[in-house]
């Protein structure tokens, strides 16, 4: 066979380290050092190039093969069943679901602080990169887009977008509370800017109540989680729209 | 252990999409990723977890314990094949969007055949890093053993997937 001959040919003189080598190259996981060692390697031996070309020619197909649309698509009932599910921090009574139906012009202020989750960023974790962790889209309506109060940026993928208000957090750096409409699912987060980079640090899931301008948090910690992270990491009062479109001219420099 | 709490159940919700991604790219094909990211979050809502436990992560150790106990029952009924053929032979040809979807369920058979090949333990980790894209870190915690382990399990996966599969000639 064609095919076994081609990979006999390849794999003359291939170790098992050399494999793991190349494997962790391949994957990004290899030090600087090391990478640059392996670099000079690659240069010099055409069998290992070679191989390395074959490996990373799988993992695109690997990749390709199962990234087609659709493949993240949830059904609706495994859906439900989550959000449906009996939480510990129960049900929300009726007064609170009355108060949760918050302005967005009323987050234009920094909220004073009820219970905040620290480690919200590392657990949601990678959960978070696909509907809004470092995601190029939305960081270039972070970059570019004023705070607003009603209508929607919509992304190149569909996704519609409000940022709503902006402010200093304690580290020096800059982040923005928005609304989210992805896939029928509503969103609402905090995304900081550190190092040129932007990022969400937390984010809930919810639903627009009445008008578009009613955001009603899906569980009762979540409203807290974004009002507190708000008050615990903001620096002061929220931007006005002019300190905010002159940051912006400045690249939040 | 006890039920999840409403933190926990939001990072589940977030991250829903790349687990149905992962169930997908075990399973290789929609109707059983479906089936198993169902049987996990199930399980994830009947068992619950530690109120420390990262959601996420634990809803990949659940899923991947899922996979497996339904590979072995697969074993067991001899069925698997069946449905590996029934997929690619239900695709009909008439239209070019056709055609390619045909192409691409083609694409995912071969692939999935290919892993297939491949013990479960190593496949789970090339999975998690080649396609999930996590990180060797990431990937040992979910399956629970140490970073070295999960970097030769996935050097001997994708050996393995040399010696039987060529993408060039899927694109033919």
């Amino acid at each position: 066979m064609i095919h076994q001959t081609r990979i006999n040919e390849v794999d003359t003189d291939m170790t098992r380290q050399d494999y793991e080598l190349l494997s962790q190259y391949l994957d990004g996981e290899l030090g600087a050092a090391e990478a640059q060692k392996l670099r000079k390697r690659l240069i010099a031996e055409p069998v290992l190039r070679a191989h390395l070309d074959r490996l990373q020619e799988v993992n695109n197909s690997l990749k390709d093969a199962f990234d087609a649309p659709g493949a993240d698509t949830v059904p609706p009932r495994v859906v439900a069943l989550l959000k449906n599910a009996r939480t510990r921090g129960g049900r929300l009574s009726q007064r609170q679901r009355a108060g949760w139906g918050l302005a967005v012009a009323a987050s234009l202020i920094a909220a004073s602080g009820l219970l905040f989750m620290p480690d919200w960023r590392q657990q949601a974790g990678d959960s978070l990169a696909g509907i809004a962790g470092e995601d190029a889209l939305l960081a270039y309506k972070f970059e570019y887009s004023p705070s607003r109060a009603d209508g929607w940026d919509t992304l190149g993928d569909g996704r519609q977008v409000r940022p709503l208000l902006s402010f200093a957090n304690k580290r020096g750096g800059w982040c923005r509370e928005y609304l989210m409409l992805s896939e029928g699912t509503t969103w609402r987060g905090v995304a900081c800017r550190t190092q040129g980079l932007w990022s969400t640090e937390v984010l809930i899931t919810g639903e627009l109540a009445g008008s578009i301008n009613e955001y009603r948090p899906a569980g009762a910690a979540n409203s807290d989680q974004i009002t507190l992270f708000i008050d615990t990491h903001s620096a002061g009062i929220a931007l006005s729209l002019e300190e905010e479109a002159d940051l912006i001219a400045r690249n939040w420099q | 252990m006890r039920a999840l709490s409403n933190l926990q159940r939001d990072v589940l919700l977030a991250g829903l999409g790349g687990l149905r991604k992962f169930c997908f790219s075990l399973t290789g094909n929609a109707a059983d990723a479906d089936d198993l990211l169902q049987t996990t979050v199930e399980r994830v809502l009947d068992k619950g977890m530690p109120q420390d436990a990262h959601a996420a992560k634990w809803a990949y150790r659940i899923c991947k314990n899922a996979w497996i106990d339904e590979l072995r029952s697969r074993e067991v009924r001899g069925r698997y094949p069946q449905l590996v053929t029934e997929q690619v032979v239900e695709q009909p040809t008439e239209s070019p969007s056709a055609e390619q979807a045909a192409s691409g369920e083609r694409e995912v058979a071969a692939v999935s055949d290919a892993l297939d090949r491949i013990p479960a333990d190593q496949r789970l980790a090339l999975t998690l890093v080649a396609m999930e894209g996590k990180t060797y870190a990431e990937a040992a915690e979910i399956l629970e053993v140490p970073v070295g382990t999960i970097m030769s399990r996935i050097a001997r996966a994708r050996s393995k997937l040399m010696e039987t599969y060529d993408p060039s000639n899927e694109n033919k």
